[in-house]
């Protein structure tokens, strides 16, 4: 099998500046009762330090767990979420979300990044249970497997 | 049109997004197959996917009597479609952060 193809066009980043304090903004994508109001899921657990987990259940019912890998109080929170098999939404073969918040003269700047776990030739072709097992039996500590996607 | 251009372009719609990650999870799929699992009329499909096999995210072919479309397997489509999903995710939840936070964002895409 060929190695995965890397494309680095694969990433979403988005940049908003709040009229708000960094505090404000820190709390808000890190306290779980905050972070349900906006995220779009609910937070049912959020253990806040690097090797936490993240779980959420979105309002489909499906649960959705993240390893946390970056807590810098107040500027910097990231973490992976773990591949999700074929559902409802379809499978999802996971990502990492990386938040920063800088102060600025109008308020603070939030800077979000997500980018797949998988090479993104993985992406679509996951109809199978193949390649999602193969995705699947990562250690959650496993390191990144594209680290030229992640940062 | 520059080929990645096209492909955004393509990708810019919400139904045609919608086909396309439904052809993902088949190996091939007809215009009233899409129809069927997507509130949309064949017809509207079958324009949608002229436009998709235009990007040359798409290509049909002749099975026996039907018209099977099915994903063409460049990498770029499924970077594509996956960021123009989850952007838009992200665009609603920054959206409804700023109204939490009780402030209107101020800036767009990075």
């Amino acid at each position: 099998m060929n190695p995965p193809t890397l494309n680095p066009r694969a990433r979403v980043e988005k940049q908003v500046v709040y009229p708000v304090e960094r505090d404000e903004v820190w709390a808000a994508i890190t306290q779980p009762a905050e972070l349900s109001r906006w995220f779009g899921a609910e937070v049912v657990s959020l253990d806040l330090r690097p090797a936490g987990r993240l779980v959420v259940r979105h309002p489909d019912g499906i649960s959705r767990r993240a390893l946390i890998e970056t807590v810098e109080a107040p500027s910097r929170f990231a973490f992976r979420w773990l591949p999700a098999p074929a559902g409802a939404q379809g499978a999802d073969p996971g990502s990492r979300v990386e938040f920063v918040l800088a102060e600025v003269a109008e308020g603070t700047e939030l800077t979000v990044v997500e980018t797949p776990s998988l090479a993104v030739g993985e992406l679509v072709p996951m109809v199978g249970p193949v390649i999602l097992a193969g995705s699947m039996s990562d250690p959650i500590g496993a390191p990144p497997r594209i680290m030229a996607l992640s940062r | 049109m520059d080929p990645a251009d096209a492909v955004f372009s393509a990708l810019a719609d919400p139904t045609r997004r919608e086909v396309v990650r439904r052809l993902s999870e088949h190996p091939s799929m007809t215009a009233t197959e899409l129809a069927g699992v997507l509130p949309v009329s064949r017809q509207a499909i079958a324009k949608h996917l002229a436009e998709l096999e235009q990007a040359s995210l798409v290509v049909g072919e002749r099975v026996g009597r039907e018209n099977r479309f099915r994903l063409t397997p460049a990498p770029m489509v499924e970077a594509v479609s996956w960021m123009s999903s989850v952007g838009a995710q992200w665009d609603d939840r920054l959206s409804r952060l700023g109204e939490h936070l009780g402030a209107e964002p101020r800036a767009g895409d990075a």
